[in-house]
């Protein structure tokens, strides 16, 4: 037993230590470490993995690419394991872009001092096309070097792997065959294969997912794929017993110390979501291109830390014991931005698109009775039909009477471009001239008179907008319709109706919601990764809302081209593969602008929301470059110092500006 | 001495004088400073839920439950103290701000004091009809039933409420396969589900104890040797003798229910969002307990007052009406004797 | 007393298989479609594969058969991957015991010294303001949404003053131990590991961690003691041998302490013990908002994810730490008090 003497000496002795606390005003805590705290940690350290942005950010770190990201661009490049960016005047691109021939740098070594060469380079690409994981990158590297179809899978319906190639050029050839001849190696040069053009191919050797350089002996000798060693049968037992591992049971998991990038692994604690890099000391500036764009390698540790909670990062910041942190929601930038010590990254262009999907025919869910929020199933007042939104009088009254506006300043606070169509202005090949539907009151009256021949206005809808639960913005889209819908006709009821993104997934892919709001972020950036989701038989949300369905969807049409002459296609899956294919940008960029034209006319959906990106770091560290291809930033030149300059050169190549007004 | 007391007491028990026996209760809790102010403060909030039309006019009265939105900014807007020159206050002009969302806080306030009763109250009827349905053939048979009722409640009460109310929210709130239908619960139905399948254990271990002791008195023991029937001693004489610890049990529970739900708010479960519920929006107050990060710690403090000083204030005059009804019911602690 | 104990035991895995089996049946409600999208997460490209997983796992199989295959692969040592935090829930409980399991020893002191100071304080001022005063403070902790209080000192310990960072350690340490292959984590407790290392710098760095956790979490837990501590010290206060020890002309303040407290203590030392195994609630938004990862964080993942491995091995874990709990304090109870005895 105490007494309450002790305890009240424990106490006041408590309080003394707690008033008696360290003042702070140190400029730069933990100089040489970089210490950033993101809301969620990697899902596996294996790049055959890899398909997360927390996963990616780390990995951007441990290993290189053939290229890096040229600083804060989406879509040139800087060699970094590559001698130099291909192209089809410097011979590195075949003129029919089926072959891409990369020589590699000599003198570059992993961190465990082996040398980086052109069969690492085969290797690595290789194994990620051999593991294919479910809902892995391997379909990016498969879909154009074997099967020539999007989303492409290694394993049948069933989950068997398949023996054969089931489609495109290679039907019929056996996958162990179509996978070791994609690409091939030739003295210091790797050659690519592909079973059609895609002009996008630098994305992916680039984008991180999927195709960071790993060393062979090092994956062989813990225990991964042992590579093809041209024995058909033992190659195709390897490729079964590699394919689609459970998580945690690839080989790079939480393995690192062959790195071929700027830092290695040092620890990853997935119970304090803590990952801590150290310098690589075999490492090197690969290439005066990449010099010039990130400069020296500055930082002695990079810790990336899982911080869930919002405020606890935001106190880390403000503390300095924290460099970088993510912020969430994005309006809450405008309370921390005059933060003393702060430095937000503003305006860079994002790649992410939201928009409010239409499913044109749901009368297969309402006839079996799985149909969600469509009412009654009817056009009495209380429902809507499984046609509904096949008229394009309904989809353009919808898109009439949504503000966009609205819920880019209140939601967003401005953060966020006004886009037309799925090819935002962050993407190449959007069209700035290309308008998209305007927010008009009277226009919609106008649209939701004639719809239906009039039955619409006349007996009105109930319909749900459904969302995935806690997403602000979408929730916010679904209100601003509803309001408005109401006004212009009371009858007009849309009920928004979150939906836990589980449940909202699956209710996506069979089809049984009317309406609904999701968004897409990039594979690679390229405008058909995007334009595909909406408007083919094959894409994403267009293939589950059967866009097919659609009259506009086969109406065709011919398309000048720039270089001279001009195409016809006989429906939108045309058009886009056509725009897909082309090498030639100009005429790219016309199919492109075409595609987005008929977004428009026929209002496949309703334009939601492009939101720009940022990043928040203290004024302590210079040279950090937001990428927003990546969602992420580049620290290979990051460096700590009181009152760090900010990079403004990659800033301002993006048009993106600092708010402490520094760039 | 005082059990020959009790044993009297309990002899002579009618339900009549039971009843008789609860206004000097309340005088004495009355002359207990502490116990009056936790009455005081009930009665305010029960006035809040009863009032809350008159309080904060719905505009459309289907929806009175959802606050409704001024604008969609996040930021929350502070207090206005124009709203204030009527009674009761324009919730149109925000008199005590909005929070994240622009959802009004008095008109969260005042609702939100409503929905906790409401809820509160459905939680704790449907656990006592379940637990009273279940405990009282265990108590009174005992036998099988017994053994599988107190068998099922021992597997229950190695979960911890959270880990209970959690987990069955979160299947509730998916769409369940029920004889062959697939039915989406309402969230706040879900959270009634999440509550009352845990709750009911605990009443009816607590009404079959109760039971237990009071059957084999000797008034119980009488009523049956006349040939009553079961159905009629348990009706007429083990119940009205038996129910009164588990009533005033499950009353105390109502502030409970309302930590719990907030609890569930700060997990992101819980109502579903725009709900005018206390615990959501102490759980919108999150980002902004830190005010603006480094310049001013209080800058929207009226987003945590409000719903913050609501839920506690709630809460301990429960707790302090729950030690007022101990002391009295425990008549050893009954005045003062310690110095 | 050891019959009784054994009886107790050889009911404990009895009613973890029965918890186990309530589970399974609960996650019954939700179709396997439903159950293979929650796996599946955000991502949107692997519920492509989604009838594949379902096959895969053999989630469309009967549930018997589901729990039978379950409880073969834990009597093989595997408890199975808890996808929320990517680890095999065995690895996952290892891994976040130590850290809650430090919060709890640290919270022990706090809030026993504390509630019982404020207890013993409010019943020897009975109906006094003191007495008001401490009952409503420590009910306040219990009502309080206790993230609210939690974020307030780490507003003021951590953003505006700098004395302490979120997480266990601070970010030198974190960096300095990364790669440091001479410290031993022991027990994975880092004040005991930086002892058993002769590291008082990771120690007191440690201590410092846990402070503003332990007293958010002590501040919850303390309610419920005072008001256990002022009750039973109420009642023994009133004892016989309690107004004798008075009349004998003892001064008031060993009246208390030398007599009154002892026995008051029973009641309470059993509360503290139960209350240890089911303060989870707490612990869980404590850990959030420190992000000091234990046992509560990897549950409420766990949980809100529907991370079914993840649930059931925690359900099972903790259903056994309740029931050992019970257990003692059913024992400590008997060996305290003679008069009970337990059959």
């Amino acid at each position: 037993m105490f007494s309450l003497k002790t305890l009240r000496y424990l106490l006041s002795g408590l309080l003394v230590a707690l008033i008696f606390v360290p003042a702070i005003g140190q400029d730069v805590n933990n100089p040489g470490t970089l210490v950033v705290a993101r809301i969620s940690q990697p899902e596996s350290l294996d790049p055959a993995w890899n398909f997360d942005t927390a996963s990616n950010e780390v990995l951007k770190h441990m290993y290189m690419n053939l290229f890096e990201f040229e600083g804060a661009s989406v879509d040139s490049f800087v060699p970094a394991i590559a001698v130099e960016v291909p192209t089809v005047a410097n011979g590195g691109i075949s003129a029919d872009g089926l072959t891409y021939n990369i020589q590699i740098r000599d003198g570059l070594k992993f961190a465990d001092g082996e040398d980086i060469t052109a069969e690492d380079v085969e290797y690595s690409l290789e194994r990620t096309m051999i593991i294919d994981r479910a809902g892995g990158p391997a379909f990016l590297l498969n879909d154009i070097m074997v099967f020539g179809v999007a989303f492409s899978s290694t394993r049948d319906g069933d989950g068997n792997l398949k023996s054969t190639v089931d489609s495109g050029p290679l039907e019929g050839t056996s996958l162990v065959d179509a996978i070791s001849n994609s690409i091939t190696v030739d003295g210091n040069t790797v050659s690519f294969h592909l079973v059609q053009p895609f002009p996008p191919f630098l994305q992916v050797l680039t984008g991180g997912t999927g195709s960071p350089i790993v060393d062979t002996e090092f994956v062989i000798a813990s225990g991964g794929w042992p590579g093809f060693t041209g024995d058909a049968a033992a190659d195709a037992e390897n490729i079964a017993a590699y394919n689609n591992p459970d998580l945690g049971q690839e080989t790079l998991f939480e393995l690192g110390g062959a790195e071929s990038g700027p830092f290695t692994l040092v620890s990853w604690d997935r119970t304090t979501g803590e990952v801590l890099l150290a310098a690589n000391e075999n490492w090197v500036v690969p290439s005066s291109e990449w010099g010039a764009v990130f400069g020296e390698r500055q930082l002695d540790n990079i810790l990336f830390r899982e911080v869930f909670e919002n405020a606890t990062r935001e106190l880390g910041l403000q503390q300095g014991e924290i460099d970088v942190i993510d912020v969430q929601p994005a309006a809450r930038l405008d309370e921390i931005k005059d933060t003393p010590g702060v430095r937000i990254y503003d305006q860079i262009p994002g790649l992410s698109y939201d928009s409010i999907h239409f499913n044109f025919n749901f009368q297969d869910s309402i006839n079996d009775g799985t149909a969600v929020g469509v009412g009654s199933g009817q056009l009495d007042g209380s429902g809507v039909p499984g046609d509904f939104f096949q008229d394009a009088n309904v989809r353009r009254g919808f898109a009439h009477a949504f503000d966009q506006q609205t819920v880019i300043n209140d939601v967003l606070n401005g953060r966020s471009t006004t886009a037309p169509t799925a090819v935002h202005p962050g993407l190449p090949f959007h069209d700035p001239n290309v308008e998209g539907i305007r927010f008009d009151l009277a226009a919609a009256t106008e649209s939701l008179q004639a719809a239906f021949n009039g039955a619409v206005w006349e007996n009105g809808f109930t319909v749900d907008c459904i969302y995935n639960d806690g997403n602000v913005r979408r929730q916010v889209a679904c209100e601003v319709l509803a309001a408005n819908l109401n006004e212009i006709n009371p009858a007009f009821v849309i009920n928004p109706s979150p939906t836990p993104f589980s449940v909202f997934l699956g209710q996506i892919i069979s089809g049984v919601m009317p309406l609904y709001s999701l968004g897409w972020s990039p594979d690679f950036v390229d405008a058909g990764n995007f334009m595909d989701q909406w408007m083919t038989t094959g894409g994403f949300y267009s293939g589950f809302n059967e866009i097919g369905r659609l009259t506009e969807f086969s109406e065709g049409g011919v398309v000048s081209l720039p270089g001279g002459g001009e195409v016809q296609y006989d429906n939108w899956d045309e058009l886009l593969r056509l725009a897909f294919a082309e090498p030639d940008s100009g005429n790219r960029q016309a199919l492109y602008t075409e595609s987005q034209v008929k977004f428009v006319e026929a209002t496949v959906a309703i334009s939601l929301t492009n939101p720009t990106d940022f990043e928040v770091t203290r004024d302590s560290v210079g040279n950090i470059i937001r990428n927003g291809s990546l969602s992420a930033s580049l620290l290979h030149g990051v460096f700590k110092e009181a009152n760090a300059a900010p990079n403004c050169a990659e800033v301002n190549r993006v048009g993106g500006v600092t708010l402490d007004g520094s760039c | 001495m005082s059990t020959i007391d009790e044993n009297l007491e309990n002899f002579n028990l009618k339900p009549r004088k039971k009843l008789a026996f609860l206004p000097d209760s309340l005088r004495r809790m009355l002359t207990n400073p502490l116990a009056f102010i936790g009455l005081v403060l009930l009665v305010i909030f029960a006035f809040m839920a009863v009032a809350a039309p008159y309080l904060a006019p719905p505009d459309r009265w289907e929806r009175r439950y959802i606050m409704p939105r001024d604008g969609f900014s996040q930021t929350p807007r502070p207090p206005n103290a124009e709203a204030w020159a009527t009674f009761p206050p324009d919730w149109k002009l925000h008199p005590m701000g909005t929070t994240q969302g622009q959802y009004d806080l008095y008109y969260g306030l005042v609702w939100g004091a409503r929905s906790a009763w409401g809820i509160a109250l459905i939680v704790i009827a449907l656990s006592l009809a379940i637990g009273l349905m279940m405990g009282i053939p265990a108590g009174f048979f005992g036998g099988q039933w017994d053994n599988i009722i107190m068998r099922f409640t021992d597997i229950m009460l190695i979960f911890p409420f959270v880990v209970w109310a959690i987990t069955l929210f979160v299947i509730f709130n998916h769409p369940v396969q029920l004889f062959g239908q697939s039915i989406r619960m309402d969230r706040v139905v879900a959270v009634i589900v999440a509550i009352v399948t845990f709750n009911w254990v605990i009443y009816a271990r607590l009404i079959r104890g109760d039971i237990l002791s009071v059957k084999s008195k000797d008034f119980i023991v009488a009523a049956r040797a006349l040939g009553g029937s079961n159905w009629r001693v348990i009706m007429r004489h083990v119940l009205p003798n038996a129910i009164y610890p588990l009533l005033i049990y499950a009353s105390l529970d109502v502030g409970t229910i309302v930590l719990n739900i907030a609890f569930l708010s700060f997990l992101g479960l819980g109502p579903p969002t725009g709900f005018a519920d206390w615990g959501q929006l102490i759980s919108f107050s999150r980002q902004y307990v830190i005010g603006s990060l480094g310049q001013d710690p209080f800058a929207f403090w009226y987003v945590i007052v409000v719903p913050g000083a609501a839920i506690t204030l709630f809460v301990l005059a429960w707790n302090l009406v729950g030690d007022g009804v101990r002391d009295v019911m425990d008549p050893r602690l009954r005045g003062s004797r310690a110095k | 007393m050891v019959a009784f104990i054994i009886r107790r035991l050889i009911m404990l895995p009895v009613v973890l298989l029965a918890a186990t089996m309530l589970i399974f049946g609960l996650m019954q409600f939700l179709s396997p479609a439903v159950r293979v999208t929650l796996f599946i997460g955000q991502n949107i490209n692997m519920a492509r594969d989604a009838d594949r997983l379902i096959q895969q796992y053999g989630l469309d199989r009967p549930v018997w058969e589901q729990w039978w295959t379950w409880i073969t692969s834990v009597f093989q040592g595997n408890f199975g991957f808890s996808k929320s935090v990517n680890m095999p829930v065995l690895d996952a409980l290892l891994s976040f015991l130590p850290a809650t399991l430090e919060l709890t020893l640290f919270t022990v002191a706090p809030m026993l010294l504390g509630g019982i100071w404020l207890g013993v304080l409010a019943a020897k001022h009975q109906d006094k303001l003191i007495d008001h005063l401490a009952r409503v403070f420590s009910v306040i902790g219990w009502s309080l949404p206790n993230f609210i209080f939690g974020l307030f000192l780490l507003m003021f310990f951590y953003g505006y003053w700098g004395w302490v960072s979120d997480g266990r350690l601070s970010v030198t340490n974190t960096v300095g131990l990364g790669g440091d292959l001479t410290f031993i984590r022991h027990t994975g407790m880092w004040t005991l590991d930086g002892l058993l290392n002769g590291r008082w710098d990771i120690f007191w760095d440690a201590l410092k961690h846990l402070i503003l956790p332990s007293i958010t979490l002590a501040f919850l837990t303390m309610a419920l003691i005072v008001r256990v501590t002022r009750s039973s010290m109420l009642n023994s206060l009133r004892e016989d041998y309690v107004t004798t020890a008075r009349a004998k002309g003892l001064r008031e303040k060993d009246v208390i302490n030398k007599h009154a407290k002892r026995n008051a203590m029973i009641p309470v030392a059993t509360l503290a013990g139960l209350l240890i195994a089911g303060f989870l609630g707490g612990v869980i938004v404590t850990e959030t908002v420190f992000n000091f990862r234990g046992l509560g964080y990897w549950f409420a993942q766990a949980a809100t994810q529907l991370d079914f491995p993840g649930v059931l091995g925690f359900t099972v874990f903790n259903g056994a730490l309740i029931v050992v709990a019970n257990l003692v304090v059913d024992i400590m109870y008997a060996v305290i008090d003679p008069r009970i005895r337990l059959e």
